[in-house]
């Protein structure tokens, strides 16, 4: 009975073998010894047997518990690789990496920009969720499921940035000095690796099945999102620095108050602003807000605002503002959903 | 709430006070649990392996293969993290138990249903 009980948990675990090894010597462990002590108590030998595995609990919900630890422990290392990669793509397209060897033309370098920021989100969210792995609970494995999906975003767009870089850096390999060869082979030797890392961790996370995302998710609210991971990084400091519990507490209540206080103060701007009832007002104004921000940040490096600069100032803010906010846009409606930055669809009533 | 629902978000922290008492196995661990709640802590017993793994994974046990009573099972023991975060908790618990105490050690163990005092609509 109990060799019959093991062979179904074997089946049903989807964990490393060596796990798996040490799982089911300790269940076996277990129920022999929860056996004998029930023989001992006047039990026979079959009602025993019966009765440990009784009071195990079903070998499937087990295996599912042990399959979703593991499964959450790899989405951990795939969110802390993400982080990495996600780093190597701010140096890529906004760093000095990018600085020091700007190949290829407008449109390419365009198309990497809007790519790096695309996969700068997505990996930004992706490290969000890997930190709120670490709560258990029913929508942990939907979690797992969305941070998947960003760390595939996050390979997409560092694929499709060295694919844009490919053809400059091929035309003037034959100008490439020392500082920039090597910064470049370190970045890309440092990256590889750790993108491997990634796609391991991918496929052991996806052993638990991972489930689509379902209207009413929190784990697809990233508001929430935000808000339980901020909970959970300060719980975390004041747990290791006691010194900072009252700082702590100041900031959780001011987190509490500041979004009051808007919603007092500018009903309208934070009902516009809504991420969660209306996401596509709120990308539209975050994709204007980004465009005049950038725009501005490059107005302010032309220099003294002679009537020259200021006028050459102004069309390059409006089309770098366009530009942005349509890259914006449009990253929203193709990936908003699949990251969980929208929610999911509400499922239709029956009948 | 289901007893065992109410246990769940309370079984790490159990688990860390079981193995602070020495190094135990899985089988150990739930036989403690069931002596010191005088058996009030009855949960499906395979639950426990998955926390004690989590536990381990995040460094607050440590375990190894050992030979007890002539069978080799696999021994829990509390890390120094494992130790620290059992304190915290252990503090959390006595400031949540203090505060909850204030208002339900006041009340009276058995409250009747209030008087009807209004006519029916």
């Amino acid at each position: 009975m109990i060799t019959d009980y093991l062979l179904e948990l074997i089946e049903e675990l989807r964990v490393p073998p060596r796990q798996r090894r040490r799982i089911v010597a300790e269940v076996e462990d277990h129920l022999l010894s929860a056996a004998a002590d029930l023989h001992a108590d006047g039990l026979d030998v079959a009602s025993a047997q019966s009765e440990a595995i009784r009071r195990f609990g079903p070998a499937a919900a087990l295996a599912a518990s042990f399959t979703e630890e593991e499964a959450a422990r790899a989405g951990r290392r795939v969110a802390r690789a993400t982080g990495v990669l996600t780093g190597g793509l701010v140096l890529l397209t906004a760093g000095p990496l990018a600085r020091m060897a700007p190949f290829g033309g407008l449109p390419v370098a365009a198309l990497a920009f809007v790519l790096g920021q695309v996969g700068v989100v997505a990996g930004a969210l992706t490290v969000l969720r890997g930190w709120r792995l670490r709560e258990t609970g029913p929508e942990r494995l939907v979690r797992l499921t969305l941070l998947v999906r960003g760390a595939d975003v996050v390979l997409a767009c560092l694929g499709g940035i060295m694919l844009c870089e490919l053809p400059g850096v091929v035309a003037s390999i034959s100008h490439w000095t020392v500082p920039v060869l090597i910064p470049r082979l370190l970045a890309a030797g440092a990256l590889v690796p750790v993108a491997l890392a990634v796609l391991r961790g991918r496929r052991r996370a996806q052993l638990a099945g991972l489930p689509a995302p379902q209207a009413g998710d929190s784990a697809s609210d990233p508001v929430a999102e935000l808000a339980g991971a901020t909970r959970l990084a300060l719980e975390r400091a004041t747990r290791r620095l006691p010194a900072l519990r009252g700082p702590a507490a100041e900031l959780r209540r001011l987190l509490e108050v500041i979004p009051a206080y808007a919603r007092r103060r500018a009903p309208r701007l934070t009902r516009w602003l809504d991420l969660r009832r209306h996401p596509w007002r709120f990308a539209l104004t975050s994709a204007l807000g980004a465009g005049l921000l950038l725009a501005g940040g490059h107005a302010f490096a032309e220099g003294p605002p002679t009537a020259h600069v200021a006028l050459r100032a102004l069309v390059a803010s409006v089309l770098i503002a366009g530009f942005e906010g349509g890259a914006l846009l449009l990253g929203f409606a193709t990936l908003g959903r699949f990251l969980g930055l929208r929610p999911p669809p509400r499922a239709l009533p029956p009948g | 709430m289901q007893r065992g629902e109410a246990i769940k978000g309370h079984l790490d922290g159990l688990l860390l006070a079981v193995v602070a008492d020495g190094p135990v196995h899985g089988y150990a661990v739930l036989e403690r649990l069931r002596e010191r709640s005088d058996g009030r802590f009855d949960l499906p017993e395979g639950t426990v392996y998955p926390a004690l793994h989590r536990l381990e994974a995040d460094g607050l046990l440590s375990s190894r293969w050992a030979v007890v009573a002539g069978r080799r099972r696999r021994q829990y023991e509390l890390t120094d993290r494992g130790r620290r975060e059992l304190g915290e908790r252990a503090r959390d618990w006595r400031r949540f138990a203090a505060a909850v105490e204030r208002f339900l050690g006041a009340a009276p163990a058995a409250v009747g249903a209030p008087a009807h005092t209004g006519s029916p609509a």
